[in-house]
C-alpha cells in the first residue's frame, strides 16, 4: 500500500509541475517557457545511459569505484542539463522575452517535474534490488 | 616508525614541507563533487550566453553598445579546452612507482603526462587572464558603462576553472582509495 500512496502522491506533484509550466506559457500567450520541460525531462537521461557503462572489471577490482569515468561523465551532463533548465528562463526574463512571474512559474514547475522523476527513479531502483 | 612515516618515505617527497594529501572522499561526496562540477561549468557558460544575448538585445535600442565578438568567445573556449585536457589525463601516470597502471612505471609516460597537465593548466590560466584583459581593455579603459559583459566573462572562466579543480579532486580521491585498498 505504501508504494501505491507514493505513486499517487508523485503523480499529484507531477500534475502540479505541469500545471505551473503550462500556466507560465498560457497566462501571457507566450510559449517560450515550455523549453524548460525539455531540459528537465532530458536531464536524467545521461545518468540512465551511462550507468550501464560501468567497467567489466568490478569483480576483479572488488570495489566498484575503480573505473567509473563514463558514469561520472553522465553525472556531469545531467548536472549541466539541470542548471540549463534553471538558467534558460532567467535569461529569457532578462531580455524581456517572458515576464518575471512566468520565469518564476516555469522554474518552480520544472523543479517539481524533475523532483518527481528523481523520486520515482529512486523508489523504482529500490524495488529492483530485491 | 609510525605507519604514516613509512608511507611518506615510499612516496619520496620533493619539497621539505609535505604537501597535504587530497581528502579521502566517500562515494556520496565524490558523486556530489561531480554534480557540483557540472553545475559550475553550466553556470559559467550560461553567464556568457546571457552576456551575448543581452548585448544584442541592448544593441537594438542603442548603437553604441559593444557587441560580443570572437575575441570574447575565445577565452571561454580556451578554458574549456584546458578543462578537457586536464581531465583526459590518466592520473595514475602522474606519480611514479605505481605498478598497477599498464604503462605507469615512471619514466617517459610520466613525463608526457606531466607535460600534458602543464599545457592544460596553462590553457585554463590563459583563458582567465584573457577574460581579465578583455574586461580592462574593452570596457574599463574606454569607460564603457557596460562592464557587466566583461564581468560575465570573468565569472565564466572562474567557474570553469573551479569546475575543473572540483572534478580533479573528486576523481583523484577515487584513484587514491583504489590504491589504498591494495596496500
Amino acid at each position: 500500500m505504501a508504494g501505491l500512496k507514493r505513486i499517487i502522491g508523485l503523480s499529484f506533484i507531477l500534475a502540479w509541475g505541469f500545471l505551473l509550466v503550462i500556466l507560465s506559457g498560457a497566462l501571457y500567450q507566450n510559449w517560450w517557457p515550455l523549453f524548460v520541460v525539455a531540459t528537465f525531462v532530458l536531464a536524467p537521461l545521461p545518468n540512465f545511459i551511462f550507468s550501464k557503462c560501468a567497467s567489466g572489471d568490478d569483480l576483479y577490482y572488488f570495489n566498484e569505484q575503480s573505473n567509473n569515468g563514463p558514469k561520472d561523465f553522465g553525472k556531469f551532463l545531467t548536472s549541466i542539463l539541470v542548471v540549463s533548465g534553471i538558467a534558460l528562463p532567467i535569461i529569457l526574463a532578462h531580455i524581456e522575452v517572458i515576464e518575471f512571474a512566468a520565469m518564476l512559474m516555469s522554474v518552480s514547475g520544472g523543479f517539481l517535474v524533475y523532483f518527481t522523476i528523481l523520486a520515482y527513479s529512486y523508489f523504482f531502483s529500490e524495488e529492483n534490488e530485491y | 616508525m609510525s605507519h604514516s612515516q613509512l608511507f611518506d618515505n615510499e612516496r619520496q617527497r620533493v619539497c621539505l614541507i609535505p604537501i597535504p594529501a587530497l581528502p579521502h572522499l566517500t562515494e556520496k561526496k565524490r558523486e556530489a563533487g561531480v554534480y557540483i562540477s557540472g553545475g559550475l561549468f553550466a553556470i559559467g557558460w550560461w553567464f556568457f550566453i546571457d552576456a551575448v544575448v543581452y548585448s544584442n538585445y541592448l544593441k537594438s535600442d542603442d548603437d553604441s553598445v559593444p557587441v560580443m565578438n570572437f575575441e570574447d568567445w575565445i577565452c571561454g573556449i580556451l578554458s574549456t579546452i584546458g578543462m578537457i585536457i586536464i581531465n583526459l589525463i590518466n592520473k595514475s601516470n602522474l606519480t611514479p612507482g605505481n605498478f598497477y597502471g599498464p604503462y605507469g612505471y615512471g619514466g617517459e609516460v610520466n613525463m608526457y603526462a606531466r607535460l600534458f597537465l602543464f599545457v592544460g593548466f596553462a590553457a585554463l590560466a590563459g583563458g582567465l587572464a584573457g577574460s581579465f584583459t578583455i574586461l580592462i581593455l574593452k570596457y574599463i579603459v574606454i569607460e564603457s558603462p557596460h562592464t557587466y559583459f566583461g564581468i560575465a566573462l570573468i565569472i565564466q572562466n572562474l567557474s570553469i576553472m573551479f569546475s575543473t579543480f572540483i572534478l580533479w579532486i573528486a576523481q583523484s580521491a577515487d584513484d587514491e582509495s583504489g590504491y589504498r585498498n591494495y596496500l
